[in-house]
């Protein structure tokens, strides 16, 4: 087990403003390489929770590390390991697409080799090198986006914060930003975004946070493979459902007389659990994903806070 | 080195801007017009003023009223100037990329301060440019335009400061401005009242601007005229830095 802290870690941290608590105590910890995926209804505390993360705001209990250090004690730390995608990009409209980056880049003291090097690669990277001279005033939403993850990646941070980093992005931009973004985290990275779309959760991240009215209500490593199936049977046949599956399942866990939770071997798949189950004449009346899919984790956290308010 | 940064950034986003530049050339070309109007009426009570034993030359007549015209001129130029600077920061949502990159507060007011000091100082040089012009055809009293120009370098400093300090109470530049007008004037008509000492104590008096900007403009330097102006300076950009400071508690 590493000794090592992780890269970005909230400790009990909560928000309060207007009188009014916009962020629950909340506890959190993201090692080197993951990348969280922040989701949750509008107004669920994403943003507040990533600009607390960035630094942005400070907790109004509460503490944020960073590779161990107190954020608020040592806030120039921000200023080496943390990159920061705001929601909109907001960006200098004064200035063209390079100077940007080099005012980005000099804020964070990089110089010479140590900005042109990274800036022409990011320019390259994410398809900007024709925008190069365009002020930024003149930009699209997608090519706004895009100067502002160059500007979040340009001193190659150890903690990316990315606030809806996909919008106004088409599909090939989309693709390549996921390609950017998995080779940071490969590269030690610790990776957090905000975002609407499940699929990009699915397809990027590697956990999953679920924040709603200002709580954080999951925090689970998110199951690609979808390798754990729960078995609904006739009555009294969940002890006979254990012998006929013992040689196809990695682990059976039995609920009740008529539920069992099956772990499957890796070469095997829904349709040959099905198939033994009929074929050991066991009356087989349903079959579902053991962990339910991350669109309805959402749903009933949205739902369930809706009956809440209600 | 963050200073420097924050300096270099603001100074170009300055001079890149369109309405800087044309608030300027609009400066220019009104004192230009006034000039050429102060320098025909010298020229015509040149008969009159040469009977005077101590008669006021060129520079009381033509140069001085010209800096004092900019002075008031500059009471509204700078809260113009001023209320971008951290209010538009903050409305456009670029402040918090200077907070996320734990830039201290004090750099980032300093060197938006800075930056804007220097813009309007070049505009101060290009004023007193004009009666300078005219040097070769006239005698100027140097001491006098250099004690007038030290004054409006000062007044200019000193509203830019309160500017600042009103921008970063804010999100809406305008409401900014306004409110940079105001504490401006109020400070500017405390003369009225300094005037006045039946009216208001002395304290009122020597708080306001004008008193202590009228000897520097007399062609007199005096510790106290100085200190008041660093004063202001110090307090409304310290006010500005513990606002800016406190940006990420309140959001």
């Amino acid at each position: 087990m590493s000794s090592l802290p992780p890269r970005l870690a909230l400790h009990a941290v909560s928000r309060r403003r207007a009188g009014r608590m916009v962020l629950k105590p909340t506890t959190l910890h993201l090692a080197a390489g993951e990348v969280l995926g922040l989701l949750g209804v509008n107004g669920a505390g994403k943003t507040t929770t990533l600009m607390l993360m960035a630094g942005v705001l400070a907790p109004s209990n509460g503490r944020v590390e960073l590779n161990g250090a107190d954020l608020s004690e040592v806030p120039q730390c921000a200023r080496r390991h943390i990159g920061y995608l705001p929601e909109h990009a907001p960006l200098w409209p004064e200035l063209t697409v390079r100077e940007q980056l080099d005012a980005h880049g000099a804020l964070r003291g990089l110089r010479g080799a140590a900005l042109s090097a990274p800036r022409d690669t990011l320019l390259l990277r994410l398809d900007l090198a024709p925008l190069a001279r365009r002020l930024c005033a003149q930009l699209s939403l997608g090519q706004r986006q895009r100067v502002g993850l160059a500007c979040a990646l340009l001193h190659q941070p150890d903690v990316l914060i990315l606030d809806e980093p996909g919008t106004g992005l088409d599909p090939v931009q989309t693709e390549n930003l996921r390609t950017l973004l998995r080779e940071r985290a490969a590269a030690g990275a610790a990776i957090v975004l905000s975002t609407h779309l499940l699929a990009e959760v699915t397809a990027l991240c590697t956990r999953v946070a679920i924040l709603h009215q200002g709580e954080l209500r999951h925090d689970a490593p998110l199951h690609t493979g979808a390798a754990a199936w729960r078995v609904t049977l006739g009555v009294n046949q969940a002890e006979p459902a254990r012998a006929a599956l013992s040689a196809l399942a990695a682990a059976i866990e039995i609920e009740d007389a008529q539920h069992v939770r099956v772990q499957l071997h890796r070469d095997a798949d829904a349709t040959l659990l099905a198939r033994t189950l009929v074929g050991a004449n066991l009356a087989l009346l349903g079959l579902e994903p053991a962990t339910p899919p991350l669109a309805r984790v959402f749903m009933d956290i949205a739902a369930s806070g809706s009956e809440r308010a209600a | 080195m963050s200073l420097l940064a924050v300096l270099r950034l603001e100074l170009r986003r300055l001079l890149l801007r369109p309405w800087p530049w044309l608030l300027a050339a609009a400066v220019l070309a009104w004192l230009g017009w006034n000039e050429l109007l102060a320098v025909g009426a010298f020229l015509k009570a040149q008969d009159r003023l040469a009977l005077l034993p101590a008669a006021p030359g060129f520079t009381d007549i033509v140069a001085v009223p010209l800096l004092a015209q900019f002075a008031e001129i500059a009471l509204l130029l700078v809260p113009l100037l001023s209320m971008q600077s951290l209010a538009g920061e903050r409305r456009a949502g670029t402040l918090a990329l200077l907070l996320a990159q734990g830039l201290p507060a004090r750099s980032i007011v300093l060197g938006k301060y800075l930056a804007q000091l220097l813009w309007l100082w070049a505009l101060l040089a290009l004023v007193v440019l004009l009666p300078l012009l005219l040097a070769p055809a006239t005698h100027l009293d140097w001491g006098k335009l250099a004690a007038a120009t030290l004054g409006i370098a000062l007044l200019l400093a000193g509203l830019l400061a309160v500017g600042v300090a009103c921008s970063s109470y804010t999100r809406q530049p305008p409401l900014a401005a306004a409110l940079a007008l105001a504490l401006t004037l109020a400070l500017w008509a405390g003369v009225a009242q300094g005037r006045a000492p039946q009216l208001a104590g002395p304290v009122l008096g020597w708080i306001s601007l004008p008193t202590h900007l009228q000897p520097l403009l007399r062609g007199w330097v005096g510790t106290d005229d100085l200190a008041y102006f660093g004063i202001l300076i110090a307090l409304a950009l310290s006010i500005a830095t513990h606002r800016l400071g406190r940006e990420r508690e309140l959001g």
